[in-house]
């Protein structure tokens, strides 16, 4: 076989040699840079791995928890990294079903997100077991009422479909990966890499293939991240606390994932864009159209907030009532006020505003609803529990362990995507590639001869016919 | 030089062995360090059996209460190894009792541990007793659902299977149509 039947040039497949060499950037040799920000990340990730095997020999009473406020930071950071996760694998899925062909260059990096930050949430719900050696039993006698066995079966699910979302447009990315692979690659990693891209020659019936799966994923992936959430909103709404039977419950934390999953890929996106140079395929523009998305889920979930409120304020029964004077007026005010102005308002005005819908702008905006929605997740979780079964007051405050666990996890996904970024590609080449190679096909029907910023070149490093 | 004999490394030995020896609940109450007993655990409540109370008391060498010390409550376990387990912290109030919830999470014996810090000396307690039979805790789920449950019991296993059956479907297709040369087969 030819090097261009192996490229698919003989079928007329247009290659964008400028994505694939900055897609395969962070592959290269890695400066001091790199690695002290690797160093600083692992040394904000070590505190955090003591401070849960001194929990675990001192039990969970070294945290702020007891058998009234059982729910507390590690529940909260449960559904806010699921959350970030669910943002990443719906964004990368609506985008494809709804043909927005602006995702390509960003999908890699909200897909490796997806994976990364449900990996670390999921570890939450392991944490927050006192007795973690026994969790094999959820699997052999499961409690079928237990919101724990339904997390892990959800969660469980979420996370291999968010693992097949991720690798099937890596199938051609690991084929280029494999093609370029020089002196500098271990011939192990050359074979993985052969392995793991499935003998692809990007033959047309390979790409059709591809394309109808990623399609068919993107199609599953959105009802079970909606599931998923939605299965963690009800294991509140089934448990007898004050505020948390809203029928808004499921949808709230819904578009509370959304808004913190779009917040977090814009963050994760401008961070490796700075990183690796990545300025001429990720745009201001990319940013402005995340933005505007942000702004949409951040309009909404400002609206369920205040109609959740609404409703149960206007009810005011004597469990609510006191639940919703301390959340609003007393104890916990300053933290709800906080959230509303900080974690709501001020990220929708600079969303909103032009002067700052600029790069600078909008990664404070992120920056802001993802500490703010981590806020109004501890704020649904402990002030109805500190309310107490019986509405006597209680009380709950984080505890060091607990924080330095946070702030590990939070330093975690970061590193692990830096990691994971020395071994993928950053940018999906097939799907940029695809998108030129249909716009190349709709402008050759329509009579247009030449599509600027695409060109077809052979692919370097693939020479030599590799015989099929 | 004329060498002085001290007494520190002594009294570090006997204080050692003084705060290393529990104070035991059926110590005569004339005590003559502060003492932490621990009650035997009950039920809290005639309907909630899965819940114990455990009271710890805390006096001084005269029998006075000891109000405002924390107390700590383990559990011996046996993973990672033998060791305590804290469930719970508790203040002492103004009579020296400190009074915390425990749900056993299994059936057998459970050894109970009081723990108290005071200036220069740690008093403990423990307490040992049984559990019949580890009860859910269902008290505070509504019922209204059971009609419906017994169906959920099979459909939403089923759901999952179908689910994870799609998922596998989906992935295994994809996989094998571009491994296959040739054609979508």
């Amino acid at each position: 076989m030819t090097a261009e039947a192996l490229t698919g040039q003989a079928t007329g497949w247009t290659v964008r040699e400028d994505v694939r060499e900055a897609a395969l950037r962070p592959m290269a040799r890695a400066g001091w840079r790199f690695w002290a920000l690797v160093a600083t990340l692992t040394a904000l990730t070590l505190p955090g791995l003591g401070a849960y095997v001194y929990q675990l020999r001192r039990g969970l009473g070294v945290t702020g928890l007891d058998d009234q406020v059982f729910w507390g930071v590690y529940t909260a950071n449960l559904i806010a990294f699921i959350g970030i996760s669910y943002g990443g694998a719906v964004v990368s899925a609506i985008l494809r079903l709804t043909g927005a062909e602006w995702r390509a260059p960003i999908t890699r990096l909200a897909e490796a997100m997806a994976v990364v930050s449900l990996g670390i949430g999921a570890m939450f719900a392991v944490i927050h077991v006192g007795h973690p050696e026994r969790l094999w039993r959820l699997a052999f006698s499961p409690n079928a009422s237990s919101p724990l066995v339904w997390d892990a079966v959800a969660i469980g699910t979420y996370f291999v479909a968010t693992i097949v979302l991720l690798y099937l447009p890596l199938i051609p990315d690991f084929a280029v990966v494999r093609d370029r692979a020089g002196g500098g690659v271990g011939s192990l990693r050359r074979r993985l890499y052969g392995l793991l891209s499935l003998g692809w020659r990007n033959e047309p019936h390979q790409r059709r293939r591809l394309g109808r799966g990623m399609t068919q994923i993107a199609v599953l992936i959105i009802p079970l991240a909606i599931t998923v959430h939605s299965v963690l909103a009800w294991a509140f709404g089934l448990t007898s606390r004050a505020g948390w039977h809203s029928t808004a419950f499921g949808p709230y934390f819904v578009v509370g994932a959304l808004l913190s999953g779009i917040a977090a890929v814009i963050l994760v996106v401008a961070g490796f864009r700075r990183a690796y140079h990545l300025e001429a395929h990720i745009t201001v523009e990319h940013f402005r159209r995340l933005a505007t998305v942000m702004l949409v889920l951040g309009l909404l979930y400002l609206y369920l907030t205040v109609a959740e409120f609404l409703t149960e304020g206007y009810l005011s029964d004597e469990r609510n009532a006191p639940m919703l004077e301390s959340l609003l007026l007393k104890d916990f005010a300053p933290l709800f006020w906080v959230f509303v102005v900080l974690g709501g308002a001020v990220p929708t005005l600079l969303v909103s505003i032009p002067r700052t819908r600029t790069i600078n702008g909008i990664v404070v905006a992120a920056t802001l609803a993802v500490a703010g929605l981590w806020l109004k997740r501890l704020l649904i979780i402990v002030p109805p529990l500190a309310q107490g079964a019986d509405g006597g007051g209680l009380h709950y405050q984080g505890s060091l362990v607990e924080g330095s666990i946070t702030l590990s996890a939070v330093a975690a996904i970061p590193l692990l995507m830096m990691l994971l970024f020395r071994f993928i590609p950053v940018i999906s080449i097939f799907e940029v590639e695809e998108i030129v190679n249909q716009e190349t096909a709709t402008a050759r029907d329509v009579g247009v001869v030449s599509v600027p910023a695409a060109r077809t070149v052979p692919v370097p490093g693939l020479a030599a016919d590799r015989g099929s | 030089m004329r060498r002085r004999f001290s007494l520190a490394p002594v009294a570090l030995v006997l204080l050692l062995a003084a705060t290393s020896l529990p104070a035991h609940a059926d110590s005569p109450k004339a005590a003559t360090a502060p003492l932490l007993t621990l009650d035997q655990p009950q039920p809290d409540g005639p309907t909630d059996v899965a819940t114990f109370v455990v009271v710890a008391r805390l006096i001084d060498a005269g029998g006075e209460p000891i109000g405002g010390t924390r107390v700590e409550f383990m559990v011996e376990v046996d993973f990672p190894g033998a060791s305590p387990l804290l469930f719970a912290t508790k203040t002492t109030d103004a009579t020296g009792r400190a009074r915390v919830r425990y749900r056993p999470a299994w059936n057998g014996e459970h050894r109970l541990i009081g723990r108290a810090a005071l200036t220069g000396v740690t008093v403990t307690d423990v307490v040992t007793f049984a559990v019949g039979e580890v009860v859910p805790n269902h008290v505070e789920q509504p019922r209204n659902l059971r009609p419906l449950e017994i169906h959920l019991a099979w459909v939403v296993p089923a759901a999952v299977v179908v689910l994870w059956a799609v998922l596998a479907f989906i992935t295994v297709n994809t996989v094998l149509g571009i491994a296959r040369p040739g054609g979508d087969g």
